[in-house]
């Protein structure tokens, strides 16, 4: 016989082990209870996760929709700035939102160039840096790679039934909302006086809406036009906002113009992607989002309009939409200096779709189709 | 489906409710079979056909085998079993990599061969399965099994979920006798099963993911851009990750078996208080080293030949080892690195030095080595190995360093393991439980499930060993 087979058998500790059981389980459920209760006087409401799983779900409908797919790709401004149903009743397509917080469209782009069951309409959310930087190894590209690289059996059943009851979970527990880890939710939310309140909120449709009534103003527009600018503040004593105002006024009047060489060649790949996304009956439209204040004075002084944004057209052969050239569009206010807040975003995807409309009819038109959405 | 899923839970009280509400033991295996290919086709469907035929080939081959009185048949017999599982092996989990060693070779003596790709899938868990199933065989053909399993109670011991895909990989002789008598369940077993499953899922949770993982990932990731200190703490985080993950899934899959009336074998006792290498694989993932020693080592003859074979049959034993978890060098790297200690170990035995450590110096020394040694285990290639090896030992602090808070917390975590080990380094889990207080066990185990809750949430995280 083997040396380790023998007779096996576990002893069982003798203990009320019921006892132990319900007193064990009263112990954390008392505990979420507590959290749970915290978070709701604090304000905090219960959100989806935007996780890999829901960005690659977003992305399997985007090649299964056909022609009525319409793909919102970039980073927070298209995530925070369109609604969705406004798209769908306007446009009669089918929108999908695969932008990425803070990543860049290219990986996604090009994904979707590549991919031979995709036909629909993309939106790009366009920013000059991210055209001049090119395909970069960022957050959006893993995801992309992760998608063409799940397993199509894999993790069927149990993948999509866990979405499913973690999706529960997290539509009930403030626990978890906006991705938090309970741990997060009690020492940063629940235990610490004067936290930053829950300003932004995710749905299961990859959409988010920002509060920005929730946020210490003007503090948070000024942390955000430092972080853009790249400038430091070298204020060390209390200063007014006028001072700051003045501060930021001089410096970014300082700022010169990027080099748009590799923004130049970069839109030369562009092309190719739009081409081929053209070939297969869709379409790709690039959407400047409405910036405010300082914000947009740093993208008016490094990225001069008649250097970048206006040779996207004439070297994609793509269409384009620049928020400021569309009075209904160019009257948006971003609380932040960068994104709309909730408020706005009916009410800029209603004047937004007027003009895409406008640009699907010019293009059905010309390719002899019809279409629906007039 | 993962234990630390809330998929696996809704599943465990499903099947928990049916089993007890069946009225036949036999509807009640019937049940077992049931929610075992339920629970490995949640996964990837089409690959219950594989289990399947592993399962049909063994149990006939080896009611075969113990029908036949002439030798050579039942060497014929036990061959096929090792070619149809150790080829559905070879296939699923070599094949890649040995067309990718083929292309190189070609490659090195000027040959131009590009096949297309085999893009092979990798079942999960066919090495547990495999090697569970080979035993069965392996056994009757030696005459350990002299009575035919029915169909039903093999296939649930090939399919039984709790240890499918991860282990502890169960031996025919434990587990069919179980299989005869009739079970319920008992508040006992089930609160103990419950236990060890709460304490699994805190091994998992909170310390392989949530403390170790983080540090793990991040150094792994870029060596070159982290300070001395920084790798040193990564790689003690990946002795702690490694165990944790594995000895937590462990604990879960002994848990969920007591639940359902089942004992299972523990994998592992204290590794990490071992006071040598021999005592380490005593200790360390013990159905596998068991495994290998009963079904191998003692094949290839063990220590009954000259000192030389010996010594060949350990490194034989450890590269095969290394390779079970993985197709890559790394791993054969690792498993050799262990023959090449164990063999040390047995040579340095023959002589008799009055110089011996203090047991805590020896288990320190242990450890350290085992530690380093993990490194090829979860480095990508051989490279990052040396730009780790030399991070290590070329002191500089010149670089990126880790967030204080979570060094510390790793650190304390490797410490309290190691105190944990060395305590525990002659019990069995349940003994402690027996001497502790009701409401002490309560207030762990409530503690661990509060833990868990808030470690929970983060990046999905599956179980290390699931690859293998």
């Amino acid at each position: 016989m083997p040396l380790s087979i023998s007779n096996f058998e576990r002893g069982v500790p003798n203990q009320p082990w019921l006892k132990i059981l319900v007193v064990a389980l009263i112990m954390p459920v008392l505990m979420v209870m507590l959290l749970e209760y915290t978070l709701v006087k604090k304000g905090f409401q219960a959100t989806v996760l935007d996780s890999a799983a829901l960005w690659i779900e977003q992305r399997v409908r985007a090649s299964t929709l056909g022609n009525r797919a319409l793909i919102l790709v970039g980073a927070s401004r298209i995530q925070l700035g369109l609604d969705l149903s406004v798209l769908r009743d306007g446009l009669a397509l089918e929108p999908v939102q695969l932008a990425v917080d803070g990543s860049s469209f290219f990986s996604v782009l090009e994904g979707l160039a590549r991919d031979p069951s995709f036909r629909g309409t993309v939106i790009v959310d366009y920013a000059d840096h991210v055209i001049q930087q090119g395909l970069v190894k960022d957050y959006a590209a893993g995801l992309q790679r992760a998608y063409e690289k799940r397993d199509k059996t894999a993790g069927g059943l149990a993948a999509r039934a866990e979405n499913i009851l973690e999706s529960i979970v997290r539509h009930h527990l403030r626990s978890y909302a906006d991705g938090a880890r309970p741990m997060t939710s009690l020492f940063e939310r629940a235990l610490r006086d004067g936290s930053t309140q829950q300003y932004l909120v995710t749905f299961p449709d990859r959409t988010r809406n920002a509060d920005y009534t929730k946020v210490s103003m003007p503090d948070f527009y000024y942390s955000r036009v430092f972080r853009h600018s790249g400038l430091k503040p070298s204020l060390n004593e209390p200063v007014t906002t006028t001072q700051i105002d003045r501060f930021l006024y001089e410096a970014i009047s300082q700022f010169g113009p990027a080099d748009n060489r590799s923004f130049l060649e970069n839109l030369t790949l562009l092309k190719v992607w739009v081409e081929r996304i053209r070939q297969r009956g869709g379409d790709v439209i690039f959407l400047r989002m409405p910036v405010s204040g300082f914000v947009q004075m740093i993208d008016n002084q490094r990225y001069p309009r008649a250097d970048f944004f206006d040779q996207v057209t004439s070297l994609t052969g793509a269409a384009s939409i620049h928020f400021a050239d569309f009075p209904e569009m160019g009257d948006f206010h971003c609380p932040d200096g960068s994104h709309l807040d909730y408020r706005d975003k009916k009410p800029f995807t209603k004047a937004l779709v007027q003009e895409l409309k406008r640009i699907l009819q010019a293009k059905y038109f010309h390719e002899n189709r019809e279409y629906v959405g007039t | 489906m993962q234990f630390n899923s809330l998929t696996f839970l809704t599943f465990f009280v499903i099947v928990l409710v049916l089993y007890q509400w069946l009225p036949t033991w036999n509807a009640q295996k019937r049940l077992l079979l049931v929610a075992s290919y339920i629970f490995y086709a949640a996964w990837n469907p089409p690959f219950v056909l594989l289990l399947l035929l592993s399962t049909l080939v063994d149990w006939h081959l080896a009611r075969h085998i113990l029908a036949s009185q002439i030798l050579s048949r039942r060497r014929i017999l036990l061959t096929l079993s090792l070619l149809c599982n150790l080829g559905i092996l070879g296939v699923f989990k070599y094949g890649n990599f040995l067309l990718d060693q083929f292309i190189s070779v070609a490659h090195l003596i000027g040959l131009s061969y590009q096949p297309p790709q085999w893009d092979i899938i990798l079942p999960v868990g066919i090495s547990f399965y495999t090697f569970q199933s080979l035993s069965y065989t392996l056994d009757v053909y030696r005459g350990n099994i002299r009575r035919s399993a029915s169909l039903l109670d093999f296939s649930v011991f090939i399919s039984f979920f709790p240890q499918l895909v991860a282990g502890p990989i169960v031996r025919a002789n434990h587990f069919l006798p179980q299989l005869e008598s009739p079970k319920r369940i008992e508040v006992s077993s089930l609160g103990l099963g419950l236990a060890l499953l709460i304490f699994g899922l805190f091994q998992k949770v909170v310390l392989a993911d949530a403390i170790f993982a983080p540090i793990v990932n991040l150094v792994y990731a870029q060596p070159k851009v982290f300070d001395t200190f920084s790798v040193w703490a990564a790689v003690l985080a990946f002795s702690g990750q490694i165990f944790y993950d594995f000895s937590g899934y462990s604990l879960c899959a002994i848990g969920v078996a007591l639940c359902l009336g089942f004992h299972i074998p523990d994998n592992f006792r204290s590794p990490y208080a071992a006071n040598s290498f021999s005592d380490f694989w005593r200790r360390w993932h013990i159905s596998l080293s068991s495994w290998l020693r009963d079904y191998l080592y003692i094949s290839l003859g063990g220590n009954r030949n000259s000192v030389f074979r010996t010594y060949c049959n350990l490194m034989i034993t450890m590269l095969i080892g290394g390779f079970w978890h993985g197709a890559s060098w790394m791993f054969v790297l690792w498993g050799g690195l262990h023959g090449a200690y164990l063999c040390f170990e047995k040579w340095g035995a023959r002589f008799q030095t009055r110089i011996r450590l203090p047991l805590l110096g020896q288990m320190f020394v242990v450890f350290l080595i085992t530690t380093l040694t993990w490194i090829p285990f979860r480095a990508s290639d051989l490279s990052s190995v040396m730009m780790i090896m030399e991070r290590l030992f070329v002191f500089t602090n010149d670089y990126q360093s880790l967030d204080e808070n979570e060094l510390f917390l790793c650190l304390a975590a490797i410490g309290g393991t190691l105190v944990w080990h060395y305590s525990q380094r002659d019990f069995v889990f349940e003994e402690r439980l027996i001497a502790w207080n009701w409401d002490r066990i309560a207030f762990m185990l409530g503690a661990s499930m509060i833990a868990s809750f808030l470690a929970s949430g983060g990046d999905e995280h599956a179980f290390i060993y699931f690859q293998f």
